[in-house]
């Protein structure tokens, strides 16, 4: 039942990117909804669980991304790890809680995926400042939705 | 370190070195493969997407113009309607000017000098009986006064005026009971009645007169008040005498029947010669 609803959650959060890559795109920029359905899972799910979803969904934008296969996958994976460590640690219930902690892991893996560049490819993967300052607030802003939502379905199965 | 935990570390290594892999080997043989298959499985998911995506933008466009169109296709049909009426009444007013301009050639022909008057109102509770004009005193119209009709393209009596006002006058027809005029057939006089209906009755024909159906009625130079060789009517059915009518009688169909009058020609007098 578990890998049912992750399966309906990557679905559903795999076409709501494609939505808002191709018809939502604010400035050409769009938020990094798999990423944040990434950290979603890590909070509510079990730690395995989350790292799986993690993968495939960094592995799922590799693939439609083409350069640097494997980048997403590997910062992906890092940070349900990380949010996994984390969040037993904080209270990510609260949903300013929620946004900040979705800013700073948004920052980090835009970093993370520059710096994975820079050592595979020889150069330093940068979306530019404005870029940057987009992507980090559509996720912060749309983070509270796929919390609720992805920690509903959680509850069902506790 | 629970069992959760040792899972997601282990995971975590796992799926770390799987990106490392991924990323040092992007052409490698089975990394093509991965990529192959994952090409076969999500590109025509995101392409049948993108078409229902395409499709469905479509829709409420279409579903404006079905609107749009539902709404023209409701004004055409108001449209429609309103020329459909138009043209009845087009069609009225173009039968009612060909009838006048036949009226108004004959009238010039005519010797007598007079109104053309329409018929505004008929006598709903006695149908066969009088009709009110649209001219009156005003318009040269005296009590009594004969009132022709244009019929078959010849001149046919309608009735006369009983009743005059200052713009209209009231026209007994005649179908009238009161109505009587002395009529000629095959050259001999005889008086030509209203009875109420459709039919006119001849009286006082004489029983050695030979009158067959069809023979045509024309106003008598006896008569006061039509000049005479008027059309009155058609002999439908002659009766033979009785014993308590010892004369021979007919009935007579008017030649113009109430329900047909639209207009008259009042005579008021006889033209002035030119």
């Amino acid at each position: 039942m578990k890998f049912l609803k992750l399966a309906l959650i990557f679905a559903f959060v795999a076409f709501a990117q494609w939505l808002a890559d191709t018809r939502l795109a604010l400035w050409g920029f769009s938020p990094s909804l798999l990423y944040l359905a990434a950290l979603a899972v890590s909070v509510s799910f079990s730690a395995p669980a989350a790292i799986v979803f993690a993968f495939l969904c960094g592995f799922y934008v590799d693939f439609l991304g083409g350069s640097l296969f494997g980048a997403h996958a590997l910062v992906y994976t890092g940070a349900a790890y990380f949010t996994g460590l984390l969040h037993r640690r904080m209270d990510l219930g609260s949903l300013p809680t929620q946004m900040l902690f979705c800013a700073l892991m948004t920052a980090a893996a835009l970093l993370a995926l520059g710096l994975v560049a820079l050592v595979f490819a020889g150069y330093f993967l940068w979306p530019g400042f404005a870029g940057f300052s987009v992507i980090i607030l559509l996720t912060s802003l749309l983070s509270p939705v796929l919390f609720l939502g992805t920690a509903m379905l959680h509850t069902e199965e506790k | 370190m629970n069992k959760d935990r040792r899972l997601a570390n282990l995971f975590f290594a796992a799926f770390s070195i799987l990106s490392l892999l991924l990323l040092l080997l992007p052409v490698s043989t089975p990394l093509r493969a991965v990529r192959a298959l994952a090409a076969y499985t999500v590109l025509p998911a995101l392409s049948w997407t993108d078409s229902a995506s395409r499709y469905l933008s479509g829709v409420p466009e279409n579903v404006s113009s079905l609107l749009n169109a539902e709404q023209e296709n409701r004004r055409l049909r108001d449209q429609n309607k309103e020329l459909e009426l138009l043209r009845s009444r087009l069609n009225a007013a173009l039968e009612a000017n060909a009838r006048l301009q036949e009226s108004l050639r004959l009238s010039d022909e005519w010797k007598w000098d007079g109104v053309w008057a329409f018929v505004v109102e008929h006598n709903r509770e006695r149908w066969y009986s009088t009709v009110i004009l649209n001219k009156g005193e005003s318009d040269g119209i005296a009590l009594h006064s004969p009132a022709l009709a244009v019929s078959k393209s010849s001149a046919a009596i309608a009735g006369k005026i009983i009743e005059v006002y200052p713009h209209t006058s009231k026209l007994l027809l005649v179908t009238d009971p009161m109505f009587s005029v002395t009529s000629s057939v095959d050259g001999f006089d005889a008086l030509a009645e209203g009875q109420g209906k459709t039919l006119l009755r001849l009286n006082y024909l004489s029983p050695e007169l030979k009158i067959e159906p069809g023979a045509e009625l024309r106003t008598s130079v006896a008569s006061p008040v039509f000049p005479p060789g008027i059309m009155v009517g058609t002999v439908l059915k002659v009766y033979q005498a009785q014993k308590l009518t010892p004369y021979v009688y007919a009935d007579v169909s008017p030649a113009i029947p109430p329900g047909e009058l639209k207009e008259v020609f009042v005579i008021a007098g006889k033209k002035a010669k030119k």
